[in-house]
């Protein structure tokens, strides 16, 4: 080992350290959990197989969480992913007012998400909610439709608000990709007499493609797990059809205090997650990467 | 030196850790920093630590720090999680602590749930009751009386139900607290949720007719809020007070939050409606103590001087609550007429039951409620499922 490598890795020590405290060891601690026997406190009481697994998968609440988390995933990723770069690409563009269009698209992003989500749940509401009120003044609406009560107006809602708050994430990592472009490609393609669809299609799309990898990336990541939004305006009602799995691990656990089966939960969360980042990013960045 | 000498003096008090928890009015944090302020300058040498958290979040809370080993000297718990914490031995029973002098202070049938085993665990520290609250202008218009049955509950449901402007009768059903309404109607049909074995017996005769009850008023006859499992009871409390529900059965509370929101409202106050007997459910919240945590003997002083009479007193009118004390009963009447009927209902009150799986179970019987509600299940077969799911799933384990 030279003395740089040395340094180098003397470096990493503080970050290891603090990885090892909050990311390594809960991880490792919920592994154990998963096939232990464990009190409401979570404390483990002795080896149990694979019985929680088990005991998870008899669940048929587990299936349907599990179904809606790649609705709702997929529905928030993939409609964020067009409407952003759909806006990036005109706020790249120079027209005025530019800079307070791209201020009042960071606004959503200051607020918090749990706020969001309880303002939603009052705006939805049947009673006095702004939604029916707005819908039933401009006639789109003659009966009273209560959005939260079943999973068919509810979650299309929630998949709505999803995609609101993750626009301005998206926007911004797209904006910062389009504008890492140099203006002189653009340019020279005028001069050679590419079309916008030309340029967007040869110049914009294969040099935006590393960002795009990304955000759809921690995307997928954030939104499968986002725990707010959901927990809010229905927390899983009506009979547990609205749950994803995040929101139905939260409720095992602290509500009924059973970690085990929590954990295992936790556990195939991960696994997905994990199979899923490196086989995207295998796909990818297949003989890309220089 | 000066700021030495003063972690010098903290370092040598003794701290007693209370998590508290944040009752309705939101004026529960002053009440409780109040109180330790003056406690503290009694007793200069004991440091008072108190947390105020809300009750949706309180039973994770101290779930994290049981679990982390650093409980807290006193909690302000729901009465029903007590076995829980029994049964897991974290629990600190207090007949030692208490004299019989302090003891004999308390309306005594409200100890009667936190003596288990013959040891005693809690002291009750918040009380209540449930009653029919109803508008009295839709009554008058069509000349009935508040209902004191089933059958006549049905029939001013029917007479003034007018949607959307008014729902005849309001069922909040969501997760939160949705089994309260099986509970009044439950217990009112006779029934129990446990037999004496310990069985799970809502798929009794009774169980199934309190539903069917329930399912009828909302599908059959269609005089309720339309979806119970899309409306907590807290969104119903607001709705109520916008003179939108004719009638609603909930806690003192409401008389506060009509006040706030729509202080013109005209409504009454009655007893839950009966069918084979009449009840109504009352509800203990409980100040127990941890084994685990180190300064138990400090932590009791506190509680002997939050329990004076003044100190109660102010803590029940402030935030709507029975008393525990028995002078502080008779005091309360005279400040808060409209606590009589609570009062008076008192002796017709059950507990829910004492079970350490409560939580869990109340989440099989809300969702099976909700599935009756929605029409995906017949309420027998509802009930059927939730006892099945009960006996087998929750309470053996898997």
């Amino acid at each position: 080992m030279t003395k740089e490598q040395k340094i180098a890795y003397l470096c990493l020590v503080p970050s290891l350290i603090l990885m090892a405290t909050v990311i390594f060891f809960p991880i490792g601690n919920t592994f154990l959990t998963a096939f232990y026997r464990v009190n409401p406190y979570g404390i483990r009481l002795k080896f149990w197989g694979l019985t929680n697994f088990t005991r998870l998968f008899s669940r048929e609440e587990f299936w349907t969480s599990l179904n809606n988390t790649f609705i709702w995933t997929g529905g928030v990723v993939g409609f964020t992913i067009i409407w952003s770069l759909g806006l990036s690409l005109a706020l790249n563009e120079r027209f005025k007012g530019r800079s307070v269009a791209r201020s009042i698209l960071m606004l959503p992003w200051a607020t918090s998400l749990i706020i969001t989500a309880l303002v939603w749940r009052w705006i939805l509401n049947p009673e006095y909610g702004l939604l029916n009120h707005f819908l039933s003044q401009i006639g789109a609406l003659r009966e009273r439709v209560n959005w939260v009560a079943e999973w068919r107006t509810s979650f299309p809602m929630m998949i709505w608000i999803g995609i609101l708050v993750s626009i301005p994430f998206t926007t911004t990592v797209f904006l910062a990709g389009l504008q890492s472009i140099p203006l002189q490609l653009y340019e020279a393609a005028k001069v050679e007499g590419a079309g916008s669809w030309q340029r967007f299609r040869y110049i914009t799309m294969p040099l935006l493609k590393p960002v795009f990898t990304i955000a759809v990336l921690l995307n997928v990541i954030y939104v499968f797990n986002s725990f707010p939004i959901i927990w809010a305006v229905t927390g899983g009602d009506p009979a547990d059809t609205t749950h994803i799995i995040i929101t139905y691990l939260y409720k095992v656990a602290f509500f009924y205090n059973d970690f085990g089966v929590a954990s295992a939960m936790a556990i195939i969360v991960f696994i997905i997650l994990l199979s899923f980042s490196m086989v995207y990013t295998t796909i990818y960045y297949k003989g890309e990467l220089y | 030196m000066v700021v030495l000498l003063a972690s010098g003096i903290a370092l040598a008090k003794t701290k007693v850790h209370f998590v508290a928890a944040r009752y309705h009015t939101g004026i529960t944090d002053d009440y409780w920093a109040k109180v330790a302020s003056e406690f503290e300058a009694a007793n200069p040498d004991i440091d008072v630590v108190v947390d105020v958290i809300d009750w949706g979040t309180l039973h994770q809370k101290l779930t994290t720090m049981i679990g982390a080993g650093k409980p807290p000297e006193l909690a302000n718990i729901a009465t029903i999680w007590l076995p829980e914490y029994i049964s897991a031995g974290v629990a600190e029973p207090l007949d030692k602590y208490m004299t019989p002098e302090f003891k004999e202070q308390f309306i005594q049938s409200l100890f009667d749930i936190t003596v288990i085993d013959g040891k005693l665990y809690g002291i009750p520290i918040a009380v209540s009751a449930r009653a029919m609250f109803y508008l009295q202008d839709p009554l008058e218009k069509v000349g009935m009386a508040p209902p004191k049955n089933w059958e006549e509950l049905l029939a001013v449901a029917k007479a003034i139900h007018n949607p959307p402007e008014l729902y005849g009768f309001g069922i909040p059903c969501t997760t939160w607290e949705g089994e309260a309404y099986y509970a009044y109607f439950l217990w009112a049909a006779g029934g129990e949720f446990f037999d004496e074995t310990g069985k799970f017996i809502v798929d009794s005769a009774e169980g199934i007719e309190a539903m069917q009850f329930l399912v009828d008023l909302v599908r059959k006859y269609k005089v309720t809020y339309p979806e119970p499992w899309a409306i907590n009871r807290d969104e119903m409390q607001k709705v109520f007070a916008q003179g939108k529900i004719g009638m609603f059965i909930t806690g003192p509370w409401q008389v506060e939050i009509n006040e706030k929101e729509n202080p013109d409202l005209r409504y009454g106050i009655t007893l839950i409606p009966a069918h084979r007997r009449q009840v109504t459910m009352a509800v203990t919240d409980t100040l127990m103590m941890y084994k685990g945590a180190p300064n138990k003997d400090a932590a009791w002083k506190f509680v002997e001087f939050a329990y004076q009479d003044n100190y109660r007193l102010e803590f029940d009118v402030n935030e709507g609550m029975l008393p525990e004390k028995k002078v502080v009963g008779e005091k309360i009447i005279e400040d808060v007429p409209y606590l009589k009927t609570f009062i008076d209902l008192l002796p017709y009150g059950k507990f829910l039951p004492m079970h350490p799986n409560w939580e869990e179970i109340t989440g099989e019987i809300v969702k099976q409620m909700q599935l009756a509600y929605m029409g995906e299940k017949s309420p027998k077969q509802a009930m059927e499922d939730c006892a099945r799911e009960v006996n087998t799933r929750i309470i053996i384990g898997f």
